[in-house]
């Protein structure tokens, strides 16, 4: 147990150290940074500081882009070496536009568009990235029209009012498109926003482009083709949010749908093992049986039977309780059929109750004590589960039980395997003597002509069995008839009384001895007792005769 | 009604012998009493096949496997499609899904020690499933042709090409050419939409005949008695996975509808372009442990031969653990290792993903 919590306590730390391990900054080694940071010289060593709070810092752009060199070398003259490492250094005024321009292609394509770029190949110093985008050395940081386009900036060549005019009309569309992207930002992550990320990229990049020819007409024709652009976005983006509502209130209900659903299988599982089996025994056992109780089973309140009667006098909770109109309301319908049956059954009218069977406390008044005990006959540990039937009806049916333990079913149950137990001929609670057609359906559930079906001659043979029997009670009750008429008439029936009775006594015995299920000596025994009530009648008979 | 009805039934039985086979196969089948709801995972995992079966299938109404096409059809199936978008997430979430349950599934016969004799061939088939299913995930990954689809196969293939001897040749056959292109995307689309998907169901149906032939283990630990026990697979059991089954489709749907791009970085929205190489490319989370010890092993190589004697010894399992115990509560040695391996590929893929 102490190795289990000694583990259960390592799990936590080993994630900790994990997500510690991973989230500790990490910096590509960099022999540029890694020099001029320690350099007591501010003038090379700030541009790392300023460098760290850069946009290319964030986009993981490091010295090399721009100024060549190898920052994996070490040794500093090889790292820093021009035909080794490729370093170029500080570019002059007039190379920085191609410098950045190297990664940021069309924004070169505009400026080189512009009328500094004339000026600029003309020799003059003229304004070029740094100028505006390098106010604060390598902190390049994103910033508006309105912090670039100062009128200090701009003023020294230009017109004031001109750049002012540059600068409100950059500003306004910047605005927009950042209005535009928070707007698309509700519902980024949430729904495919691929194709509106796209066209406001292409829109930035436009306008981006434009800005850069300092163009102040051909800025406002862009802007105004920018700003329909964006009205479309708007529009598809509020289309989006729609949409994305859409989709949250159709997942709550799918999702409450998956989580009722999976309460009520639950739900139905249990109340399926509630119902002592009632369905999977259906299925697998007796079918016939379930066919004919449900035919006779009624749905209404039952009148009171002798045998619940006579229970519920005797101060039988079961009894009194299950009868209530109250209790019958409440109870499943399975309950209150269960109820009826076996009111109106053997064991109804046997008086022998609920609690014989299924345990509990009967003369508990309070529910749960009386139900003490008691489980559900899916339960294998109760004494109406089908394996255990034969125990439990044994208790009081000894005779059947004995022979019922020299059957092939009995032997086949006890091995874990579907057979047969008393309720697939008798029903689920035994509550009536069935014929000896329905009997044999019963037999059919195994006995049959289907692939997996055992001994499909059984059937006949137990049909033939049976209507022997049928035979044999004729019989005994000719038999029976005849010793009375010779009785009546005064005459001596000893010897036929005596045969008689020995018949009728084998025939109640047989009944148990069915159970053994051994076909061919059950038949014997018929014979026998035929053979039996013949020779009484006939004894009866030759005396009525010889009279 | 019912007559004909079963007239019809006896006519379809004569043929096929269907009412024996549902009462031989469903009715009467039992399953040891101490099976519990974690048993139901193999229930949830073919239930997420399905659902990828039916989603991939439809998916193929729309989506075209051509390079210069794939990116522009899933734009379609997503936008103009009626509810295309809700299929394709549906196919992205389910596979994740898959993954996550064919793990658990696994951790559960792990944990039980049931892949023990006589069940070795159902770890077998088990680990067989898990290789095709991650085979799946990989040749799907493909198919959209957006940056992290092309740029993730193309780490992955690179992760192929160490293996020693074989690799290469692999790669190469798989891709088609040295780099990943339009004809690496044919050929995951015929390993993703043919051979992959028959290859699972046919290891699913040897996994599920062989479970059925030697029956479900029970919990390790158990009275005999309550190993004697058996209860109803029907209607019981198969209830309880439906419920099971129910509450990981409940959750499955909150990550659909309310994390629908938990699996889908802003690369996967954008078309393949195999010049510009997004910041950090990453495999999916379920190769992020094997990623992650080929970064923190100096050797590429060794690297890959860690992996292949780990993939070795996870399908030789059964065969490596010869103890006739079954309880892990009363082998601490066993129980170590199994919570190592567990925690150590945990680390490794938060390690993947947050480096």
């Amino acid at each position: 147990m102490m190795r289990v919590r000694a583990l259960a306590g390592a799990v936590p730390a080993l994630l900790l150290a994990t997500a510690t391990v991973a989230e500790a900054p990490q910096e590509a080694p960099n022999t540029c940074i890694g020099c001029h940071v320690e350099e007591e010289d501010e003038e090379l060593s700030a541009p790392v500081a300023e460098w760290r709070r850069s946009v290319h810092a964030r986009a993981e752009v490091t010295c090399d882009a721009c100024h060549g060199g190898d920052p994996l070398e070490e040794d500093e003259e090889l790292s820093m070496s021009e035909d080794d490492a490729g370093y170029v250094g500080a570019p002059s005024w007039s190379e920085v536009p191609a410098f950045c321009g190297a990664c940021h292609e069309e924004i070169l394509e505009g400026y080189s568009e512009s009328v500094m770029a004339e000026h600029l190949e003309e020799g003059e110093r003229v304004a070029v990235c740094t100028t505006c985008h390098m106010s604060e050395g390598h902190a390049i940081v994103s910033q508006t029209p309105r912090e670039i386009l100062t009128e200090e900036r701009c003023g020294e060549c230009h017109d004031a009012d001109r750049a002012i005019a540059l600068r409100d009309v950059l500003e306004k569309t910047s605005a927009r498109i950042a209005t535009v992207d928070q707007q698309v930002e509700r519902v980024r992550g949430r729904i495919d926003t691929g194709r509106l990320d796209r066209e406001l990229r292409e829109i930035r990049k436009r306008h981006l482009v434009i800005a850069h020819t300092y163009d102040l007409d051909r800025i406002s024709e862009v802007a105004q083709v920018c700003d329909e652009r964006l009205q479309a976005v708007t529009s598809q983006a509020d289309e989006l949010i729609q949409e994305v509502r859409f989709r949250r209130n159709l997942g709550g209900g799918v999702v409450a749908f998956f989580i009722i659903a999976s309460f009520g299988a639950l739900r139905l599982e249990r109340d399926l093992r509630r119902r002592a089996g009632r369905l999977a025994l259906l299925f697998a056992l007796a079918c016939a049986v379930a066919q004919s109780s449900r035919a006779e089973a009624p749905v209404a309140k039952p009148a009171a039977h002798p045998g619940e009667a006579a229970a519920s006098e005797a101060g039988n909770q079961c009894v009194s309780c299950h009868r209530r109109k109250e209790t019958l309301r409440v109870l499943p319908g399975w309950q209150r059929d269960h109820f009826v049956l076996w009111s109106r059954g053997e064991h109804g009218l046997a008086d022998v109750t609920c609690d014989a069977c299924h345990g509990g406390q009967s003369d508990a008044p309070e529910k749960a004590a009386s139900h003490a005990g008691i489980r559900p006959a899916s339960d294998p540990e109760s004494p109406v589960y089908f394996k255990n039937l034969p125990r439990t009806c044994g208790s009081c049916h000894e005779d059947v039980q004995k022979a019922f333990v020299h059957s092939r079913h009995y032997k086949e149950l006890v091995k874990d395997r579907l057979a047969p137990s008393c309720n697939t001929c008798h029903g689920f609670l035994m509550e009536i003597a069935r014929p000896s057609h329905l009997l044999v359906d019963s037999c059919e559930l195994c006995h049959n002509r289907e692939p997996d079906g055992v001994k499909p001659e059984i059937v006949d043979e137990a049909r033939r069995a049976l209507d022997h029997v049928a035979r044999a009670r004729r019989s005994i009750e000719d038999a029976r008839h005849t010793v009375e008429i010779a009785r009546d008439l005064g005459l001596e029936t000893g010897r036929a009384a005596k045969r008689l009775r020995k018949a009728e006594q084998l025939l109640d015995e047989t009944g148990a001895r069915w159970h053994s299920f051994h076909l061919g000596a059950f038949e014997s025994d018929l014979a026998e007792i035929q053979a039996m009530a013949e020779q009484s009648k006939n004894a009866a008979m030759d005396a009525i005769l010889t009279r | 009604m019912a007559s004909r009805r079963s007239r019809a039934l006896d006519w379809l039985d004569e043929r096929t012998g269907v009412r024996g086979l549902v009462r031989k196969q469903l009715l009467e089948y039992l399953i040891p009493a101490t099976t519990n709801r974690w048993y139901s995972l193999g229930f949830v995992l073919l239930v997420f096949v399905a659902i990828q079966l039916v989603s991939g299938f439809l998916l193929l109404f729309y989506y075209v496997p051509d390079a210069s096409l794939a990116f522009d059809s899933i734009e379609r199936i997503m936008h103009e499609i009626p509810y295309g978008w809700l299929i394709r997430l549906i196919h992205v979430h389910g596979a994740n899904a898959m993954v996550i349950v064919l793990l658990l599934h696994m951790l559960v016969v792990v944990a039980t020690n049931a892949y023990k004799r006589p069940r070795e061939l159902h770890w077998l088939t088990g680990c067989l499933l898990l290789f095709t299913t991650l085979g799946l995930c990989f040749t799907g990954y493909l198919l959209p042709w957006s940056q992290l689809s092309f740029w993730a196969t193309t780490v992955g293939m690179r992760i192929v090409q160490s293996v020693p001897y074989v690799g290469p040749t692999i790669m190469e056959y798989f891709q088609g050419g040295t780099v990943v292109g339009p004809t690496t995307l044919g050929r995951a689309f015929a390993f993703h939409a043919s051979l992959l998907p028959l290859l699972l169901l046919v290891l699913i149906a040897v996994h599920i005949y062989l479970v059925r032939h030697t029956g479900i283990s029970s919990l390790p630990g158990a009275s005999p008695d309550a190993v004697a026990r058996k209860r109803r697979f029907f209607p019981g059991f198969l209830l309880e996975d439906a419920a099971v089954a129910l509450g990981f489709l409940a959750a499955f749907s909150g990550v659909l509808f309310f994390l629908p791009h938990l699996y889908l970085p802003p690369e996967a929205f954008e078309k393949a372009d195999p010049f510009t190489t997004p910041l950090h490319v990453k495999p999916e989370w379920y190769f992020l442990a094997q990623y992650q010890v080929l970064r923190l092993v100096p050797s590429k190589t060794l690297g890959i031969l860690l992996q292949l004697v780990a993939f070795a010894a996870l399908l030789l399992l059964p065969f490596l653990d010869r103890s006739e115990c079954r309880d892990p509560r009363k082998r601490p040695i066993f129980l170590v290792g199994f919570v190592i391996v567990v925690l150590g590929s945990v680390a490794l893929t938060l390690l993947g993903a947050l480096a």
